[in-house]
């Protein structure tokens, strides 16, 4: 089964999330903290992880950068209802951009968003939630 | 997941705004929705040239057989093959990328109320 971490400072928004990936089969862990994301990944087998970018603790591209230094490749797809937060505004941004997006394994969705599209956007990701690529 | 990573790497190569757009692949090829645009802050508009670039790059990529695309700000010339940007009084930027496989999606309504 394919497993999936969501990270959001919002606890409805991370309950919205694992209802609606429940349904489709995907086992889901939450977290409203930041720090708690390594533990999670040390203790669990994750797929794919789901970032906000703007929460009070840390955004998600600082833990974006920090989870990429120890799973290279895992799959992570940024959520968020600002778009400006992937402004090409400084080089640390656009280097962010071409050394950790140009794999393909990142994707984006913006809020607010139909379900149908977040089942395709993680399918596209790491594929269904038995993990039956669909190809 | 190969051929999706795939068609990420030549979007984020162009610095296309993956947010806007819907990746779908099937055994008859890739499709994609949604509005074809650049990231915010990057200088160089997308083009027609740039469009046909990003499109012929797609169509390279090793299993993808054809490219289909429904961009509601772009769309290619039925005679000439060329692309042509939509006028922006019919474009819907606000919106987000919706899936083609519901007429009527439902809308993920959880309200982000930050900021």
């Amino acid at each position: 089964m394919r497993t999936i971490l969501s990270v959001d400072d919002d606890p409805k928004v991370l309950a919205a999330f694992e209802t609606a990936l429940k349904q489709k089969g995907y086992e889901v862990f939450i977290t409203t903290d930041p720090e708690e994301v390594a533990r999670i990944l040390t203790d669990h087998e994750i797929n794919l992880v789901m970032l906000d970018i703007r929460m009070p603790q840390k955004n998600g591209f600082e833990i974006f950068q920090e989870l990429k230094k120890r799973y290279e490749k895992l799959p992570v797809l940024f959520v968020t209802a600002y778009p400006k937060s992937f402004t090409m505004h400084s080089d640390e941004m656009i280097d962010l951009w071409k050394n950790e997006f140009a794999d393909g394994n990142t994707d984006i969705m913006y809020k607010p968003f139909t379900l149908d599209l977040l089942y395709e956007k993680v399918e596209g990701l790491i594929g269904s939630a038995t993990g039956d690529e669909g190809e | 997941m190969k051929l999706y990573r795939d068609v990420r790497s030549v979007l984020v190569r162009h610095f296309v705004d993956l947010g806007r757009l819907s990746v779908q692949i099937s055994m008859t090829g890739v499709y994609l929705h949604g509005s074809l645009l650049r990231l915010p802050g990057v200088t160089s508009a997308l083009t027609p040239e740039v469009v046909r670039v990003i499109m012929a790059e797609l169509s390279r990529v090793p299993g993808v057989q054809r490219v289909n695309a429904d961009f509601d700000n772009w769309q290619q010339d039925r005679a000439m093959g060329a692309w042509v940007e939509k006028k922006k009084e019919k474009r819907k930027e606000k919106e987000p990328a919706a899936s083609p496989r519901e007429p009527t999606p439902k809308v993920f309504e959880v309200e982000d109320d930050k900021q």
